[in-house]
């Protein structure tokens, strides 16, 4: 019996389906990546047994640090224009169309509102390297209170969130939470983390 | 891996290197680099990608009511007091008049068990959360989650006044300071 000569294979393998496979991923995590927003400050959540999640888009989130400085910050660059522009026809800020532009690109606010325009024209890496002195809650000067209502109205779906810090004292609490109810908003959301240690 | 086939030259040696087109052409290309490329990128998508949304807790409070009549009238003896004090410390207490304050915690032996046995006792109990100022968000968010726990939904937060400060310094007996009426 003749041998049969084995044939040799060239070690090609054929990536096409690999490929194809890889960029069908890319494609779907390029299209579906939403940036975590960052925070400015690092909070450390307090646990709680709730397992509601939050959804990604339409918060308004209120986020307040240890040592009691109030942020803001909500989604979706149109609404945060027209944000912007409520803010400053209220304020009479003076934000030129480029300012606005730069607005709506931040991801949060954490200052008065006069040092709004000054803040816009840093650059990012100025920005990154400001201590931000947080948004005002006291009465009298609650500008929490125009970022909420003006939220409300540019965007009616939005869901007002608070995430603070473990260790920050009640006071500044109660202010964030005496400016939603008084814009009416009695329904918010606490970011809380999973409890770690099981229950019962 | 793939690659260009350029063999072809050999096999018309003969005739001054002059290319024959095989039957054949390969199209082969090498696709490494590609695969690479498409590999990295869907790391850094994946890994951007935020994986976890944040938890909530959903806290729904009652509406602030402009005029007092609107304030709904409870019987002081279904009224549970939580006062968050400072450095962690809880007291709670029924009623105002001959209030009883009683010092508990956060642990599930200390504010849950009151909570517990409270609730089954009165099934009309409202709650009134009193945070002082010394207390934290997590004070807070624990008793919160505590009323979510036994699943009582009748709570409120209302501001520490001046008469529970007056229960709580006589409860610690420490405090020297004067209580104004």
């Amino acid at each position: 019996m003749a041998k049969v000569k084995m044939q040799r294979h060239s070690p090609v393998l054929d990536m096409t389906p690999m490929v194809d496979l890889f960029f069908l991923l890319v494609t779907f995590f390029m299209m579906t990546t939403t940036f975590a927003p960052s925070d400015f400050v690092t909070i450390t959540t307090p646990h709680a047994t709730s397992e509601v999640k939050l959804p990604e888009t339409n918060n308004g989130t209120i986020v307040i640090s240890a040592d009691g400085r109030v942020f803001y910050r909500t989604d979706g660059t149109k609404n945060l224009r027209k944000l912007g522009e409520r803010l400053n026809e209220k304020y009479s800020l003076g934000l030129t169309e480029s300012e606005l532009e730069k607005f709506s690109r931040q991801t949060g606010y954490g200052m008065p509102l006069s040092g709004l325009k000054q803040f816009l024209n840093l650059t990012d890496t100025q920005q990154k390297n400001t201590t931000l002195p947080g948004i005002p809650v006291d009465k009298g000067q609650n500008e929490l209170l125009d970022w909420i209502v003006y939220t409300r109205i540019v965007n009616p779906d939005v869901r007002m969130v608070v995430k603070g810090d473990k260790t920050t004292n009640y006071p500044v609490i109660k202010k964030v939470l005496d400016s939603l109810q008084d814009c009416n908003v009695n329904r918010f959301n606490l970011i809380t983390d999973k409890e770690t240690n099981t229950l019962i | 891996m793939g690659e260009v086939n350029t063999e072809q030259r050999s096999k018309g040696g003969d005739k001054g290197g002059i290319v024959k087109k095989g039957k054949k052409m390969p199209t082969r290309i090498d696709m490494t680099p590609m695969v690479d490329l498409a590999a990295l990128l869907l790391t850094f998508f994946i890994l951007a990608t935020t994986f976890i949304k944040p938890q909530v807790m959903q806290l729904v409070l009652p509406e602030k009511n402009q005029e007092d009549t609107n304030q709904p009238k409870v019987n002081e003896k279904n009224v549970l007091n939580i006062v968050l004090g400072e450095d962690n410390k809880l007291y709670w207490y029924i009623g105002f008049t001959q209030a009883q304050v009683t010092e508990t915690n956060y642990t599930d032996a200390g504010l849950r068990k009151v909570l517990q046995e409270q609730s089954n006792l009165n099934d009309k109990l409202v709650v009134l959360v009193k945070p002082q100022d010394e207390s934290t968000y997590e004070n807070l968010v624990d008793t919160l989650d505590e009323l979510t726990i036994n699943s009582i939904a009748r709570y409120a937060l209302v501001d520490f006044a001046v008469e529970d400060k007056a229960l709580i310094d006589a409860f610690t007996g420490g405090s020297p300071a004067p209580v104004g009426g």
